[in-house]
């Protein structure tokens, strides 16, 4: 593998609430290469967002805290690093999306403006060169009429265009690493499809690290490369997409992926998870799955580690997946 | 069909006033729903799928009534619910219930689920105390929930368990119909699967009937027996399951089902998408002729200048296109 | 992995689902805050005060002193002394009493105007918001009409409209408060309908056949009522100020009644010559006000979430 961009190393991130401690994210690792996407999946409450806005310093801090682990891009550490060193970080080379575009576009301006306004603040492009950038950016993120659509309001687009614009905005500065948090999920079925193709298509021109955050597990599929799979603040499993999806080893990625309807293949009864996940703030001191897994047994009172499964690219924290089982139904 | 339809809706119309302008009134009114018709067989469920603005929920609030219909009937056991009086109205809703989709906002945050549960048996009168207690343990049950837990407040559960409270709230009267929009699309996956089991548990038990309103394909395929897509406020394709999934011929139903993103990354690179390009025109606006016809590959002239009518081409079932696929499916099968 | 050091009984309470309500959050963040114990001990100390102001004042009134409030007119507008500790007033009584005594009937304009004002404006409110249309225009214009009015202007002409040749009385001064002040919450609880109204609970009672008396009070009203209760909360602590107002403009209460406002408006024409006799009802004014408005501060943290 390349050398990577970005380095999340033992991450831990909890939040000092009134109701207690929760350890929204435990002991997380992963690395982002140039030219790789990579997607973290998890249910609501998994901790999926969290650390990729520990990265970014989006958490509120009060409640949240960095609990341990480094967060290094290239050669910097992140965490602890001058506000000045982030700004030049954060943004021109780590730009993030988010689910909800309304809400992350200003109402109150245009959305060229908006756009014009990262080159005119990072890089102090003029007016005129502000706006043909703008301009170009927009029809290359698909925006048709750009010229029209630059003096248009948020309100005025419909929700696939805002996100389209969101993601131009992400763009201007050439980031290294792209993140997406749920880009897709505030959107049709149809559009979905076309957001998804267009940040494939920019991945692919650009080369730059893109990360998916999604609790759909259908959406990432054709576009990932590796997944992470999160349950309650801890990674379950991760691996290269294309093994993960035809044998998902951990039983809750199994059962996750057995729930997923589909529209096509046989049409039985759906395969369900029973019970609901852990209270974030009481986690159990084993495997965090344990209260809903069919595989239970007693070293699940053991917190699993991360082991290697089948060829080195795969790991998953299970104490059964070491050992020679049969393939459970 | 044989079968006498418990719920035939015929020529629904739903009209909301533009509000805005200088001159009150001077705005035509926006048709979120112009004529669907919709029939919902006894102990079936009838799948309403569309994309967010096509008008799906709108159809579910006005056959309850929530929003006055502009025009249309929907006959009940004989009945027209929109010709009743209020009493006779209250009398109706005992038999059809609604289910929502926001399991946090459809549940009173004031009131512990025995007192949400019992509300329909206060309103229609009946039952003393203790039989109502009783009921509220024995739906909490059916519903998979622990009854024990009648005197907590809906922020005390999860999810999906609220949406339980919601569906025992929904039975509580023994239904015959159950209007459900949008109920699992909140919901986590796994969580997801659950609810739709329970609902097709509940409907086997009770025989109740189901119109289930989603926007997600795949549930609707594991929970219909009949399948209706609409696009902008309109029906475009209707046909029982089979034929929807198997011979979608309407291009907007071929296009939202190759929109589907399936979890495997290799069906996924061998199939081939049909990406529908644009946007949903405004429902204040809609186009000329076919209301598709903008975003559709197909479109011609005559698509312009005349609706297509929705009715059979020789497939089986009805759709509303004038240029229908007839022997092409979507080519991952 | 950091685990909190000592046990917090409270903390494991709050955790366990099982216990909390609305109120219930409430109090746990109240309660942490001084400023909220701040404002109970002054509204606590002031309502006591106008409940048994005996228990504030002794000894109790004897037989030389017919008038009940330690008036001797020998002692006439002394200062501040040890035996009369904010002095007294003009016909020799002791002041200390006599604000004392005030709190009384300050707070009972104050009490029902408000009363009058949440009512009203509930009732108004809900059928506003509830119903909305031609019924909902005619009060919020009506509303508006009345903001438009300048609120002395209108005090004036509802107090004159009401007084007649035996003079005011105090419920005169609170219809007339209450009148003027009810549009606000019309307003307010309104929008808080509205945006109520709406929620899939509400529906769901009337796809279930719930009549609207139903819904008006038994899904709207409990989730709509806590801005308006810390409105008229705050109101409290205004309304004092607006019948000392009234009352010092020599349209107030009558002027025979003890009050606060009655006291500073005598106060006024002899400020140069005994300052305390405009101090200390000033003093009580405004830590009664203030005590009723930090406690609606209080309450509107305690009760929207976005400060939690």
């Amino acid at each position: 593998m390349a050398v990577p961009l970005l380095v999340v190393e033992d991450l831990s991130v909890e939040f000092h609430t009134d109701e207690g401690i929760v350890k929204a994210v435990s002991n997380m690792s992963w690395e982002l290469a140039a030219g790789e996407t990579m997607a973290i999946l998890g249910e609501s409450g998994s901790g999926k967002s969290v650390s990729v806005q520990a990265v970014m310093g989006l958490l509120p801090m009060p409640p949240a805290v960095i609990a341990g682990g480094s967060i290094r891009y290239g050669d910097t550490e992140l965490i602890g690093s001058e506000p000045s060193v982030l700004r030049n970080i954060r943004g021109p080379e780590i730009a993030m999306i988010f689910q909800d575009p309304l809400s992350a576009l200003n109402p109150v301006y245009r959305v060229g403006w908006q756009i014009a306004e990262m080159f005119r603040m990072h890089e102090g492009a003029s007016r005129s060169e502000a706006r043909t950038r703008s301009i170009d950016l927009m029809q290359r993120v698909g925006i048709p009429n750009p010229e029209i659509r630059f003096r248009q309001y948020p309100h005025e687009f419909s929700g696939g265009m805002r996100q389209r614009a969101m993601i131009a905005m992400a763009l201007a500065l050439n980031p290294k690493v792209l993140i997406a948090d749920e880009p897709t999920t505030a959107l049709d079925v149809t559009v979905q499809a076309q957001i998804m193709d267009l940040l494939g298509q920019i991945q692919a021109d650009t080369n730059m690290g893109l990360i998916l955050i999604t609790h759909d597990l259908g959406v990432v599929a054709s576009v990932a490369d590796r997944v992470i799979v999160m349950y309650a603040g801890r990674t379950v499993e991760t691996g290269d997409a294309e093994s993960f999806y035809r044998r998902p080893a951990h039983p809750y990625s199994k059962g996750l992926m057995r729930s997923v309807p589909r529209i096509t293949g046989p049409l039985e009864r759906l395969h369900s998870i029973d019970g609901t996940p852990p209270s974030v703030v009481d986690l159990p001191a084993g495997c965090a799955f344990a209260t809903r897994c069919p595989e239970v047994h007693d070293r699940c009172t053991e917190r699993p580690a991360l082991i290697q499964i089948g060829d080195r690219t795969r790991t998953a924290a299970c104490h059964l997946v070491g050992e020679p089982v049969g393939e459970a139904v | 069909m044989t079968i006498e339809p418990l719920l035939d809706v015929r020529g629904l119309v739903k009209e909301f006033p533009q509000s805005g302008g200088i001159i009150p009134g001077r705005l035509s009114p926006i048709r979120a729903v112009s004529g669907v018709d919709v029939q919902v067989l006894p102990g079936q469920t009838h799948g309403l799928v569309g994309e967010s603005g096509c008008g799906k929920s709108t159809v579910a609030r006005t056959i309850l009534q929530l929003d006055k219909p502009t025009a249309g009937e929907a006959i009940f056991e004989g009945r027209d619910l929109f010709k009743l009086n209020k009493s006779d109205l209250r009398e109706a809703r005992k038999d059809i219930q609604i289910v929502f989709q926001d399991p946090f906002s459809s549940l009173n945050p004031r009131m512990t689920v025995q007192s949400i549960i019992e509300e329909p048996f206060v309103i229609h009168g009946g039952a003393h105390k203790s039989e109502r207690e009783a009921e509220v343990k024995r739906l909490l049950k059916q519903v998979g929930l622990n009854p024990e837990h009648a005197a907590r407040y809906p922020h005390q559960f999860s999810g999906g368990q609220r949406q339980r409270v919601g569906i025992a709230r929904a039975l509580a009267l023994q239904p015959k119909l159950i209007i459900a929009d949008e109920p699992v699309s909140a919901l986590d996956v796994s969580i997801q699967a659950q609810v739709v089991n329970l609902m097709r548990d509940l409907q086997r038990e009770l025989n109740v009937s189901y119109l289930f309103i989603a926007h997600d394909l795949a549930v609707v395929r594991h929970i219909s027996d009949v399948v209706s897509v609409m696009y902008l406020g309109k029906i475009v394709e209707t046909g029982s399951r089979d034929d929807i999934y198997e011979n979608p011929t309407h291009p907007y139903t071929q296009a939202l089902l190759s929109a589907v993103p399936e979890p495997d990354p290799i069906l996924e690179r061998m199939r081939e998408r049909r990406v529908l390009v644009g946007d949903l025109p405004s429902p204040a606006d809609p186009p000329s002729g076919c209301r598709f016809r903008t975003r559709c590959w197909k479109a011609t002239e005559l698509c312009a200048e005349e609706e297509p009518a929705l009715e059979d081409p020789g497939v089986g079932h009805s759709v509303a296109c004038h240029h229908p696929e007839v022997e092409v499916a979507i080519s991952s099968r | 992995m950091t685990e909190p050091k000592t046990v917090d009984l409270e903390a494991v309470a709050a955790i366990d689902p099982a216990r909390r309500t609305f109120w219930g959050d409430a109090w746990r963040i109240l309660r942490r805050r001084w400023l909220f114990w701040v404002s109970l001990f002054l509204i606590v100390t002031f309502v006591g005060m106008a409940i048994v102001p005996g228990l504030y004042v002794w000894p109790s009134p004897g037989p030389d002193d017919p008038s009940g409030l330690y008036c001797f007119l020998a002692d006439a507008r002394q200062g501040p002394s040890s035996e009369h500790w904010f002095g007294t007033d003009v016909q020799g009584c002791d002041y200390y009493a006599q604000v004392t005594y005030g709190a009384r009937v300050s707070l009972v304009v104050a009490l029902f105007a408000t009363m009058i004002t949440v009512v009203v404006g509930i009732v108004l409110g809900s059928l506003a918001g509830y119903y909305g249309g031609a019924l909902d225009s005619v009060i919020s214009r009506t509303a508006d009409g009345f903001f438009a009015l300048p609120y002395l202007v209108g005090a004036i002409i509802v107090l004159s409209a009401l007084t007649t040749q035996e003079g005011r009385e105090i419920w005169h001064v609170t219809v007339a408060i209450g009148f003027l002040g009810w549009p606000s919450v019309v307003r307010l609880y309104r929008s808080t309908v509205l945006q109520v109204k709406g929620l899939e609970y509400v529906q769901a009672a009337k796809a279930l056949g719930a009549g609207d008396g139903r819904i008006i009070f038994r899904h709207i009203l409990p989730n709509a009522i806590a801005p308006t209760l810390v409105y008229s909360t705050i109101s409290m602590g205004g309304i004092i100020s607006v019948e000392a107002t009234l009352s010092f403009l020599g349209i107030g209460l009558p002027i025979d009644s003890i009050s606060w406002g009655n006291m500073i408006s005598e106060a006024g024409t002899r400020i140069q010559q005994s300052p305390h006799l405009l101090f200390f009802p000033s003093a009580y004014l405004i830590f009664a006000s203030l005590g009723f408005v930090l406690m609606g501060e209080q309450l509107r943290e305690a009760f929207d979430p976005r400060f939690r």
